[in-house]
């Protein structure tokens, strides 16, 4: 029994040292950079002191790859970011979840860098965005954008199923590395500051193996739940089904937005509102808007912020050619889907920074 | 609890560990806890059928008790109907409730009459049809003396509810495996890492061929109004290889799982689609059920003793039951049906049913075995259409459209994968067609065979669902 069992550790090790090697070379895991908080504001970004680049893998067969670079600031982009002070150009800014921290494209296809490349002037097209981030914390990076002096001409905000609910605890929000709002009685909001990010010597040593990165990011396989389906990911709409009926959600949305205003008085704010692709692509017909997307459409009336909703352009899209905007494994955007947003925004862009110049500022 | 589910992941090591920690001294113990293991194992599904196992093995036993008392053969055959009644009642409640109350107001309704219809929702529990037929050949063969009964009501109840084969079979006679309860099991390290190694091979051809032929395969029976006459073909055929890789890979799994505890499971599969006739194929598929059939059924039936109209009779007979065990509807007697009328022209030839490996002794086989394994395995394709579609109207329905709709609007793309997958695995077991399993690979060299085992398990953990579907026949 003993020889057996030691038989059976021996192969367990060769079948570890292939499949280690196989999901390394062969077919490559998913590679992930750090993350951290950055010290001033406690966003989360990535370390830039770790790995600097890697190759993000999604799927089974890893049917979806792209490089990442973390640059100097502790973001994924292929440029550096530079304050206001040191560049030549006006500046976009971009902020939303993982669908625009760009882990799912090169960056070359990522929607901040073809909305810079089709404005007729230099722009430059910066993505401050992270897994996980909700509309609560885009105050945050607001007040980051203006604590290191950015001072975007734009501040393009992406919505998501989600966004509100899950950045207001009494809507089902939790705690956790990112800023959240409480919603009193009486209307006034509160702020809770992240909590401080840690990570488990366990999750440290499952980053080094690439079986275990397969297993958990590729394969998405949870031992205690089964395994995940992308199926189930992305049902943070329904989870917001109630936004047109509670005033909490247009509360919220008021109360976010005119901070992100005062926060940034000189930078003209863009929402741009994500689209159910699921039921796009069920019915092939244009799909209902996110059920926040018109608070945030009546709150630009109020403000004079704009908002795009981008169901009638990937609607479009979808129906000119039957592509999908996302990946058949995972509700992320391809780029495909960053490439029609960015024709949906671009024009909405220019149209802005134009009218700075119309405003007597300059072009930068 | 699915073999190809997590939880069994956690599930066997603790159970072979404990089993073993017993020591082979203590066998009784190590009975009783397999025992447990097994209601766990079954109990995990829904711990409250778990009654009609006990129930079943409790009745059988005490038959089989009472039988070795009794001399009278009144009181022996008393006996007998007492366990046929409780186990083919449960069976015939728990599977056929349903279809025979459906037949009866269908029959009704075609004469006239308009009788009331009630409905009663009967789940079927998990392999019924298998632990009671095995508890029935036991309580048989002791009534025909051909085995003693046994004392030990632990043996015997580990014996039915045994984990790796409860919910769909090898249907073991109790002559051969419940003597492996009753005496000390030996740990063979050798016999082990086999069953390790066909347990793999098992688990491929359920996860990685089964279980992704499985999405196209639904989706033409589904959909077949729409599809053209390659795609149906395709998927037919397709659908022949799931059903075999689903239940074949159970199969050895549950014989390579048996055998990390010191049991020996029979044969199930043979690699029927080598076979050069339906007789031969017959030799080969679910041979558990077949031989149970013939030795029940067929044989008290008068087998072939009673002349050759007699023997035909008895052979479409037995198909058409074995139809209906597998599902309470009419589409599964004509598969059965089918089957049986196929073995009419070799029984009316008197052709022997040849016993040797196809192509023995050569890589390809000659083109009159290619045509003959070629025509028995679309044979059987088309029978499969029956056991496939959701009743006698749907396989009608999907027949003439296969007929009759054309190649127009054949799109090769989604049936690419499946076909590349169902061929390799073929391939792979034509090239073992004269071993035990596709991953026996004693004539390889140490390297290759560690590159083969690391091939399978690396594909399983790529190409294999992942999505714990069930298997086919835990339906029946």
């Amino acid at each position: 029994m003993q020889h057996f069992l030691l038989r059976l550790l021996a192969a367990a090790a060769v079948f570890g040292l292939a499949a280690e090697t196989f999901f390394r070379v062969g077919l490559p895991a998913r590679e992930s950079p750090i993350p951290r908080q950055d010290p001033d504001l406690s966003l989360m970004q990535f370390d830039p002191s770790r790995a600097r680049t890697g190759q993000f893998t999604s799927g089974r067969r890893a049917q979806q790859r792209a490089r990442w670079r973390i640059n100097e600031g502790g973001w994924n982009s292929a440029l550096e970011y530079l304050p206001a002070a040191e560049r030549d150009r006006p500046l976009i800014a971009f902020t939303g979840d993982s669908q625009l921290e760009g882990l799912y494209v090169e960056w070359h296809q990522h929607i901040a860098a073809r909305v810079a490349a089709l404005s007729p002037r230099p722009v430059a097209g910066y993505a401050f965005a992270g897994t996980g981030y909700k509309l609560a914390q885009y105050l945050q990076v607001a007040r980051y954008l203006a604590h290191h002096r950015f001072e975007p001409a734009i501040f393009v905000m992406f919505i998501n199923g989600g966004d509100v609910a899950r950045s207001v605890r009494q809507l089902g929000g939790r705690r956790g590395p990112f800023l959240t709002l409480s919603h009193h009685d009486d209307g006034r909001f509160t702020e809770h500051p992240p909590r401080a990010y840690g990570t488990t010597r366990l999750r440290r040593a499952m980053r080094r193996s690439a079986i275990a990165r397969y297993l958990v990011f590729n394969a998405r396989i949870n031992p205690f739940s089964g395994a995940r389906t992308d199926a189930a990911m992305g049902g943070a709409a329904a989870f917001e089904s109630g936004a047109a009926d509670d005033p909490r959600y247009a509360a919220t949305v008021r109360h976010v937005t005119r901070a992100i205003a005062q926060v940034l008085p000189r930078t003209r704010l863009v929402y741009l509102v994500d689209v159910e692709r699921k039921a796009l692509y069920a019915t092939g017909q244009r799909p209902p808007m996110l059920p926040t997307s018109h608070l945030f459409r009546d709150a630009c009336l109020e403000l004079g912020c704009e908002w795009l909703d981008l169901t009638a352009a990937f609607t479009a899209a979808y129906q000119r050619d039957g592509r999908r905007l996302d990946y058949p494994h995972n509700p992320h955007w391809s780029p495909h889907g960053h490439a029609v947003a960015a024709r949906a925004l671009g024009p909405v862009v220019v149209r802005l920074l134009e009218s700075r110049i119309g405003g007597g500022q300059n072009w930068k | 609890m699915l073999f190809n589910s997590f939880a069994f992941a956690a599930f066997l090591p603790i159970v072979f560990t404990a089993y073993w920690s017993l020591g082979r001294a203590r066998w009784r113990i190590q009975n009783a806890f397999l025992l447990a293991a097994s209601y766990v194992f079954y109990g995990w599904w829904d711990w409250r059928f778990l009654s009609l196992v006990v129930l079943s093995s409790a009745v059988d036993f005490a038959v089989g008790r009472g039988l070795a008392k009794a001399e009278a053969p009144r009181v022996r055959r008393a006996l007998l109907w007492v366990s046929l009644s409780v186990n083919l009642g449960m069976l015939g409640f728990f599977k056929y409730f349903g279809f025979f109350v459906d037949s009866a107001i269908a029959l009704l309704e075609s004469v006239g009459l308009e009788p009331g219809r009630t409905t009663l929702a009967i789940v079927l529990p998990m392999g019924i049809s298998f632990y009671t037929f095995q508890t029935l050949s036991y309580t048989v063969d002791v009534y025909r003396g051909k085995l003693q009964p046994t004392r030990d009501p632990i043996a015997f109840f580990a014996f039915v509810s045994f984990f790796p084969q409860i919910v769909a079979g090898p249907i073991e006679r109790a002559h051969s495996l419940l003597p492996q309860f009753r005496r000390p099991r030996v740990f063979c390290p050798t016999r082990a890492a086999d069953g390790l190694r066909q347990m793999l091979w098992g688990l491929a051809k359920k996860v990685v061929v089964a279980d992704n032929l499985a999405p196209v395969v639904d989706h033409a029976f589904a959909h077949h109004a729409q599809l053209d006459s390659v795609t149906l073909t395709l998927a037919a055929a397709l659908f022949t290889v799931q059903l075999y890789c689903d239940f074949s890979g159970y199969s050895s799994m549950a014989i390579g799982i048996a055998r990390l505890f010191g049991f020996e499971l029979s044969r199930n599969f043979a690699y029927p689609f080598f076979a050069r006739s339906m007789a031969e194929l017959w030799r080969r598929w679910h041979i558990s059920l077949s031989s149970w059939f013939r030795d029940y059924v067929y044989v008290p039936l008068g087998g072939s003793r009673h002349g050759l109209s007699r023997a035909l009779r008895n052979v479409i007979l037995v198909f058409v039951v074995s139809g209906l065990w597998h599902g309470a509807d009419w589409s599964f007697a004509v598969w059965g049906l089918l089957n049986g009328l196929f073995l009419v022209p070799s029984m009316l030839s008197g052709h022997r049913v040849p016993r040797d490996v196809v192509a023995a002794g050569r890589l390809l086989p000659t083109l009159r075995e290619a045509a003959s394994m070629a025509r028995t395995f679309w044979l059987y394709t088309f029978s499969l259409v029956f056991f496939r579609a959701t009743g006698i109207g749907d396989a009608g329905a999907y027949l003439t459209r296969l007929a009759t709709a054309g190649v127009a609007g054949f799109d090769p793309a989604p049936l690419t994968e499946p076909l590349l997958l169902a061929g390799l695995m073929l391939a792979i077991e034509w090239l073992h067609r004269d071993a035990p399993h596709g991953l026996s690979l004693g004539r390889l060299p140490l390297l290759a065979r560690w590159a083969a085992y690391c091939g399978v398990a690396l594909t399983i953990m790529v190409v294999g669902s992942i999505d714990e579907r069930a298997f086919v026949y835990f339906q029946f």
